[in-house]
């Protein structure tokens, strides 16, 4: 039955790579629309600082602030994948006079490994993406309501800069477009991350309350703004001391948008504050919360942002200039003096789309981690990308 | 559905009438005529918008295809200006320097044009994509002859 679906995932891959443009369509009765997409991505990687271990690690295919080694260890490596390849269907059915849509999108970066930790098996699918909208309303797992995708720079690199957003959970989501912009509500997946006192970290699988999250977001022709937040409650549900169930209400709001400057030049940014961050910024870089040795949790601060200039040198060339940083305020009477205290990152990058549907780009990333002990890391990346969309 | 947001923004680029309704003077500061004119900053905002969805990292299909009907809506009301203004052409002060027979070409033009726009309008309220295909064709076909007669005299 597996064998049978792979097949079939496979030869549907190998059609949609015969430069089918529009994306292949399938009728299945009056109304019902069935279409597949995607998009190839190659990705060559030079890392001045890898950090090692099996040959599956994403901390050297994608960007994680936190797998930036300290000390720097100045070990090289060249790499590359087509993880970040990606594969979409949609399925529209008509219902009224309304339509029914579902998305599915997966990639390949999961990290699935055998004992050898050959690279050639971590090409697992991972779902991306897996919602159904009916009108206002969404629900699946998609990217958080949080986030603004509009801020977020165009790059080579697969997780973005310290203090982007980008979080992609289960979710139920109103939206409702009005003539000033829109309004987004939504409940989200609990997840809460805390520090251990002893330098460990770990993630609560019985959250009781989901996340509440409101944006409004305004656009017009000078581009889009949008301001969110976030109300959560942090939950060390025993795990320290059982019977203890110590928890706190948190909160985070964030401002973020694209503007234009002049022509297609834009300025993308992101600026978030709160306690109740943790697992929204930078890619969960610090935790939300830490946690003593008696279960008492002390929520951790965090203010973070990112900020890229998009400058378009023709109509098909392009370079962004990103830049980000996240700091945490952390309760270090509790927590070990190793957990980490500051992140920050540049990527700076040319594209080129000498075709529509296909993107060169070249770009190279800094990234910076500094430890509550003082103690800090560099990492510096130059990451080539061809993307082909079908 | 790219290829076509693109084919509409660059027929409208060649045909939208915003800066010909605002410059009735018929003349350029080129001294070409008004027809050479025919650009708006507005329906060149709408196609770099629409050329740029294509290079977004992380919006899913079915949201870059809510923000292009979004943009595509906006072109609508740029066609709706424009069979407004196409009615109103043959008005235009620099238009009277054509001889009896090509104002009246020119005529036709603008009324095939108005028609055209009209049609166009229609057919994407209804969302009938198939439909709005063969529309823009025509709308091509319209403003190119009308070009090539017009333009550069």
């Amino acid at each position: 039955m597996m064998r049978t679906r792979r097949t079939h995932i496979l030869s549907c891959l190998i059609s949609l790579l015969l430069y089918v443009s529009p994306p292949l369509k399938a009728e299945h009765g009056p109304g019902l629309d069935l279409s597949f997409g995607g998009r190839v991505k190659i990705d060559a990687i030079y890392n001045a600082n890898s950090v090692g271990g099996a040959r599956t690690s994403k901390s050297d295919l994608a960007f994680s602030p936190t797998g930036i080694l300290v000390p720097e260890t100045n070990r090289n490596s060249l790499d590359a994948n087509i993880r970040e390849s990606r594969v979409w269907a949609t399925l529209k059915l008509p219902v009224g006079s309304n339509s029914l849509s579902t998305y599915v999108e997966f990639d390949f970066f999961d990290s699935k490994k055998d004992s050898s930790g050959r690279s050639h098996v971590a090409n697992e699918p991972r779902l991306r993406h897996l919602y159904s909208s009916f009108r206002n309303f969404t629900i699946g797992k998609t990217y958080t309501t949080f986030a603004n995708l509009s801020s977020y720079p165009e790059i080579n690199d697969a997780n973005g800069p310290v203090g982007n957003l980008l979080v992609r959970q289960e979710l139920i989501r109103y939206n409702n477009s009005l003539n000033w912009g829109e309004v987004f509500l939504s409940l989200e997946k609990g997840e809460s991350t805390f520090s251990l006192s002893t330098g460990g970290s770990f993630q609560v699988n019985d959250d009781q309350i989901p996340d509440i999250v409101g944006k409004i977001k305004i656009s017009d022709s000078w581009g889009n703004l949008s301001i969110a937040g976030v109300v959560r409650e942090i939950n060390g549900d025993g795990k320290i001391v059982a019977g203890s169930n110590d928890k706190q209400w948190g909160a985070a709001i964030s401002i973020s948008g694209r503007l234009f400057i002049s022509s297609q030049n834009n300025l993308r940014f992101a600026l978030s504050y709160g306690n109740a961050l943790g697992k929204y910024a930078s890619s969960n870089a610090f935790n939300d919360a830490t946690i003593d040795n008696a279960g008492k949790i002390n929520l951790t601060e965090i203010i973070g942002f990112h900020l890229a200039y998009q400058h378009w040198w023709t109509s098909t060339l392009r370079s962004s200039l990103a830049i980000g940083a996240a700091y945490a305020d952390q309760d270090t009477s509790t927590a070990a003096m190793t957990i980490n205290k500051m992140f920050a990152s540049s990527h700076l990058n040319l594209m080129w789309s000498p075709l529509r549907k296909m993107t060169l780009g070249f770009e190279w990333l800094h990234g910076y981690r500094e430890l509550e002990n003082g103690n800090d890391g560099h990492m510096d990346r130059l990451q080539f990308s061809a993307i082909y969309k079908f | 559905m790219y290829l076509k947001n693109l084919l509409l923004a660059t027929i409208f680029i060649a045909t939208s009438s915003s800066l010909l309704a605002n410059n009735t003077s018929g003349k350029l500061e080129t001294g070409k005529t008004i027809l050479n004119a025919i650009h708006s900053d507005e329906v060149k905002r709408i196609m770099q918008k629409l050329n740029s969805l294509i290079y977004e990292r992380e919006y899913t299909e079915l949201e870059l295809q809510k923000l292009n009907h979004r943009q595509i809506e906006l072109l609508i009301e740029e066609a709706t200006t424009l069979s407004k203004t196409a009615t109103n052409l043959p008005n235009i002060s620099s238009l009277k320097d054509l001889n009896e027979e090509e104002q009246l070409t020119f005529n036709a033009m603008a009324n095939q044009l108005r028609k055209i726009a009209m049609e166009l309008k229609r057919e994407i309220d209804s969302n009938h994509e198939d439909k709005v295909d063969a529309v823009y064709i025509k709308l091509e076909s319209t403003c190119n002859t009308c070009h090539q007669l017009f333009r550069d005299r």
